[in-house]
């Protein structure tokens, strides 16, 4: 286990730029062992390229990404994901020719313990039993909260330390929402650390116990959740509810 | 014929007894073949084998990564020229030269694969293309000794003969005047063989899965660690490396190789077996191989009167011919040929998964003990209808030897379909025997039965026959 005062994954002052196009404004962000930490904002404000950062998909202009203390900047995404952070695509993004099964191997695909694996294939059985009964089923073929059981067990066959999650409510109906974020909870619960970008404000802070709270590429909040919840700003323009209410 | 004849268990024996009967089809097919072919058709099969091997290489990279290549005539022709150069300039022998081969088109693979993989979509088509339009060339080229080698414009000939040695002759036919093409088609089946065995592996193996995984989704892939240039360009050169095989293949059927033989059109003739076949299964690269060839043969073969002539002797219209029957088939069989022959299957039999506790996820049987069952009227139209067919068919070859068109189709579904009317009949006998029909099923099935087996028994002699007068 790490230590829970040293950050998991931080960012160090990253600036990244798409061409001319300034995206992350020296942006420091630093998720903990265990914690559930949100990342909230509008439209290009650059929410996914944190992620795609994270990951190692964008390299920053300047600045710093750290993995567990070791500085990652230049370091390939499978270096990364070997070291424990693995990520929740946006829209789920199974491989849907591929059985569920196959899918959920693919999630280990770096890992070269079978009884690990075998263990973890069986700890992703007890947490969502509907992915057992539809072990042999093409994915593609799969209702969409099924889809984001199998998403979400593949992300944990990779063994994370952080998960990180890209919109996990998108594209998902209004009734699977809050189920999706009880799983998201029951992970979080096992003791993973889970970075979540989402636009559901209200919903990702009622389970986060951080937050962050991006516009055009700055962090112009950071507070814990309940006080991001309580914030007046912050609940007119993201929680859909004027100052007053 | 709404209602599937039969219901399977999945893995359940009666479903492996299904799986069993198909293998036997096509392993029956294959080992028949040279039998009852006569020696031109033999050559054509050698040809359409060996096409199938290349479109399993194209299929490798489009089919199951999702890149769009579309050069393999190039390595074909690598594979090609060094077996001939080895073979009639250093005297190796065949089987010495595949490994050369096999590793030579490894490396070109990487070559043009670390460069080519960078661009994706139609850039990487048309870098592909580009590699395919200029192969033909470059072997002409009369500097370091490449013309010497190749045999520059004229082509190379391999003056050794691949003919069966003495040991092997007890195989059928494989001595006398057809032997030569015979013995050829058992190599090229036994490769063939060897490598649909290591690609079905190689796809179920871990760098296969994340293949695999690319075509499905690239950054879903990349996201779970798997590097995305390495993997790509293994998988590229292990289909070069596949390409070039077919070439060695090539030049051990016709003993001649040319650059005018690995134009880009042979290339083309590739993509459309591959879509004609099925995109992403290893069947449809079989299929796709013995539909281009064959039915290219057969367009060139009709000649309709409208006073155009080619002047080498094919029909007129071949290749309007052929453009046609590759627009109905985008139309009827937008899949491939593979996906049409799944969709009738899925008519005669269809197979119910099982949940992981063991229980069929639908009931098998949806019939009531007593409820009538149509399946064995079903099957006994299967028994009787080919065979009429047949029937029909040779007394019109009497009557007038142009309509021999009926008999031939008559014969293909009989060899189809008897099995299965023999199978479904006592399948129904069967469910009869366990209180699951009502009892006026049991005439019908025992007929359709009877029927299947008379028509599956026909055809046993019938190719027996062929087998004694080629002989």
């Amino acid at each position: 286990m790490s230590d829970p005062k040293v950050p998991l994954l931080e960012f160090r002052g990253v600036n990244t730029h798409y061409g001319a196009v300034h995206i992350l404004k020296d942006v420091d962000l630093a998720i903990y062992p265990g914690e559930l930490v949100c990342l909230l904002g509008g439209n290009a404000s650059g929410k996914s390229t944190t992620l795609k950062t994270l990951l190692g998909m964008v390299t920053p202009t300047t600045g710093e990404v750290v993995l567990d203390g070791e500085i990652v900047t230049q370091q390939s995404t499978s270096y990364r994901v070997e070291r424990g952070v693995t990520m929740v695509p946006e829209n789920r993004r199974l491989f849907k020719r591929l059985s569920v099964k196959e899918n959920l191997e693919l999630g280990a695909y770096l890992r070269t313990d079978r009884d690990g694996i075998a263990r973890d294939m069986e700890r992703i059985f007890e947490l969502f039993p509907r992915v057992k009964e539809r072990i042999n089923q093409k994915s593609g073929t799969l209702s969409g909260g099924e889809q984001q059981m199998v998403a979400m067990g593949r992300a944990l066959m990779s063994n994370p330390r952080v998960l990180l999650m890209d919109e996990p409510s998108m594209g998902l109906a209004p009734a699977l929402v809050q189920a999706n974020f009880e799983l998201i909870q029951q992970i979080h619960e096992e003791g993973v650390a889970i970075f979540m970008v989402e636009q559901n404000a209200n919903m990702a802070l009622s389970i986060a116990d951080r937050g962050w709270v991006l516009q055009t590429g700055k962090v112009v909040l950071d507070d814990s959740a309940e006080a991001l919840l309580a914030n007046p700003d912050l609940r007119a323009s993201y929680l859909g509810q004027s100052a007053e209410s | 014929m709404s209602e599937p004849l039969v219901v399977v268990a999945k893995d359940s024996a009666e479903h492996k007894r299904w799986k069993y009967v198909q293998w036997l089809y096509l392993a029956g097919f294959l080992v028949l073949a040279p039998l009852v072919l006569e020696p031109f058709e033999i050559g054509k099969m050698n040809r359409a084998l060996i096409m199938s091997v290349a479109i399993l290489a194209v299929n490798l990279v489009v089919g199951f990564n999702g890149m769009l290549a579309l050069g393999h005539s190039a390595f074909m022709g690598i594979g090609a020229f060094v077996t001939a150069s080895m073979v009639q300039d250093e005297n190796w022998d065949y089987w010495q030269v595949l490994p050369v081969v096999l590793i030579v088109g490894f490396i070109m693979g990487v070559v043009i694969g670390l460069p080519a993989l960078r661009v994706k979509g139609l850039y990487l088509a048309l870098v592909t293309i580009a590699q395919a339009a200029v192969f033909p060339t470059l072997v002409n080229i009369d500097e370091l000794g490449i013309a010497a080698r190749t045999g520059g414009p004229n082509g190379k000939g391999v003056s050794e003969e691949v003919i069966a040695p003495g040991y092997l002759e007890w195989l059928p036919g494989v001595d006398g005047a057809r032997g030569g093409s015979a013995y050829r088609y058992w190599i090229i089946i036994l490769m063939l063989g060897i490598t649909l065995l290591v690609i079905t592996n190689y796809l179920r193996s871990r760098p296969g899965r994340a293949v695999l995984a690319i075509r499905d989704n690239e950054a879903g892939a990349a996201v779970y660690g798997v590097n995305l240039p390495i993997v790509k360009t293994m998988n590229f050169a292990i289909s070069a490396s596949l390409g070039s095989l077919a070439g060695l293949m090539w030049c051990l059927d016709k003993g001649f190789v040319a650059g005018q033989d690995f134009t880009f059109l042979l290339a083309i003739d590739l993509i459309i077996g591959l879509v004609l076949g099925g995109v992403g299964t290893i069947q449809g690269s079989i299929v796709g191989g013995l539909f281009v060839v064959w039915v290219n043969d057969l367009t060139k073969r009709i000649s309709i009167p409208l006073g155009l002539y080619t002047l080498n002797g094919d029909g007129p219209l071949a290749k309007a011919i052929f453009g046609l029957i590759l627009i109905l088939f985008t139309f009827f069989a937008p899949g491939g040929i593979v996906s049409l022959a799944r969709m009738v299957q899925s008519k005669l039999i269809k197979v119910v998964p099982l949940t992981p506790a063991g229980d069929p996820i639908q009931p098998i049987s949806s019939f009531d003990p007593g409820m009538e069952s149509k399946r064995a009227d079903s099957a006994l139209k299967l028994a009787i209808v080919p065979p009429v067919l047949l029937a029909v068919g040779w007394l019109l070859m009497n009557v007038d030897s142009l309509i021999v068109g009926v008999f031939a189709f008559g014969l293909r579904m009989t060899i189809l379909l008897a099995p299965v009317a023999m199978l479904v009949g006592s399948n129904e006998l069967k469910a009869h025997a366990d209180g699951n029909r009502a009892d006026s099923v049991q005439g019908t099935a025992n007929m359709a039965r009877l029927l299947g087996a008379a028509g599956t028994l026909f055809v046993i002699v019938y190719a027996l026959q062929r087998f004694v007068v080629n002989y």
